[in-house]
């Protein structure tokens, strides 16, 4: 490559390197829990005066 | 290097390494449906567009980062300088499979909405002000407009038409192309997918990218750091000491990094030592990482050629790049390192019975 391309390529890396695996380990940490299933409740209906 | 304009230079190599493309990508998709259907959540039933969308947008990750790896890899080992020759085929086919898993993206979830699908993809999530529920889709697109303009580029044609330099320049938009898929991979399946092997193979694809080209940068750093010496001579020529005879292996080279960061290739063809710039007319590949082929320097990366001698590529072919003189004290290899004008011929320096 030449001089120019090869600085850049390597400086991204510098950065892309270190900052792609700590977003993928930052969304696993803020990965969402799945809602648990739940049980249907039966609402009672509002009492009538 | 074609002297004619032709779709694809074919040849057996291509015909094989495409094949085998196909094949992979046929068998993964298969497999992906049909038995990857039994690893899904049984309470959450999977439609089957959803299973193809997932098999062609995994597929389409996991082919670019392959593709991402071959690059240093071909830097560690010799061994994988094939992977790296039909480059240019195995992205067009990533962006192909990646406009698959689009189509299916855009029937299933936007194909009843009440505005044009195209215009709802944009506008059916707005919350960019949040990390949970992000648009994601948004890298996606970006990703995919990156992978389409290097897919429609990648010939030859574009490349005479833009220069090297320039055309080098468009193709490194694939690294933040990867980095758009990270992301929208990161912000929407990793968030919803259970599946912990789904997480698993997303980060190892991400690390070893990342480890693969950081681990390339710093050893680029190092090779930069490591300046030939300027040699005390008596002529007026700035000669720097290359390096030893004996380090250069027959038909290989040394490569030189000069005090102004350029870098020179010095070859050795049996007896005779030659020096030339080390930066590929075609795609700016690493002529120093390449050797001697029926007596020319082929580049690693597509086998461009270049006679040692006059930095010609051999008729009817008109590529040419820089030469360097050379002079030989015992062992000590000396560089003058002036650049000549590309294809200047600059007679082959005699190791002689220094080197037996």
């Amino acid at each position: 490559m030449k001089k120019d391309a090869r600085k850049f390529h390597r400086t991204l890396w510098t950065v892309l390197g270190l900052v792609l695996p700590a977003i993928v380990l930052g969304a696993l940490l803020i990965k969402q829990t799945p809602p648990e299933t739940v049980q249907p409740v039966l609402l009672e209906p509002a009492e009538e005066d | 290097m074609g002297v004619d304009y032709k779709p694809v230079i074919w040849n057996r190599n291509k015909y094989i390494y495409d094949a085998v493309l196909v094949v992979a990508v046929a068998a993964y998709i298969y497999l992906y449906i049909r038995v990857g259907v039994n690893f899904q959540d049984t309470s959450l039933p999977v439609e089957r567009p959803v299973m193809r969308m997932r098999a062609f947008g995994s597929c389409a990750f996991l082919m670019l980062s392959f593709i991402l790896c071959i690059g240093p890899l071909s830097r560690m080992n010799d061994k994988f300088l094939p992977l790296l020759y039909n480059r240019r085929h195995f992205g067009v086919l990533t962006a192909c499979v990646a406009a698959v898993h689009a189509n299916y993206v855009l029937g299933w979830y936007f194909a009843f909405s009440p505005t044009d699908r195209y215009a709802a993809l944009f506008s059916s999530n707005t919350s960019f002000g949040q990390v949970l529920g992000f648009p994601f889709e948004v890298f996606g697109i970006f990703a995919f407009v990156m992978l389409l303009i290097l897919a429609v580029t990648s010939h030859d044609f574009w490349l005479s038409f833009l220069s090297p330099p320039v055309w080098k320049k468009l193709h490194m938009g694939i690294y933040f192309g990867y980095a758009a898929v990270v992301l929208h991979v990161a912000l929407g399946p990793l968030q919803t997918q259970r599946d912990p092997v789904f997480a698993i193979v997303f980060f190892v694809c991400v690390a070893a990218v990342s480890f693969l080209h950081f681990w390339a940068a710093m050893k680029d750093r190092k090779e930069e750091a490591e300046v030939a010496k300027p040699a005390q001579t008596s002529d007026d020529i700035p000669w720097i000491e290359a390096g030893k005879v004996s380090d250069i292996v027959d038909k290989r080279a040394i490569v030189v990094s000069l005090p102004d960061e350029e870098r020179v290739a010095i070859f050795r063809n049996g007896e005779t030592l030659s020096a030339v710039h080390n930066v590929c007319a075609h795609q700016n590949g690493p002529l120093g990482e390449g050797k001697i082929v029926a007596g020319c320097i082929t580049c690693p990366w597509h086998g461009f050629q270049y006679k040692p001698e006059d930095g010609r590529s051999p008729a009817p072919f008109e590529e040419k790049i820089s030469t360097y003189r050379l002079r030989l004290e015992g062992e000590t290899v000396f560089l003058d390192p002036r650049p000549l004008p590309p294809g200047t011929f600059v007679k082959p320096t005699p190791i002689g019975d220094v080197n037996g």
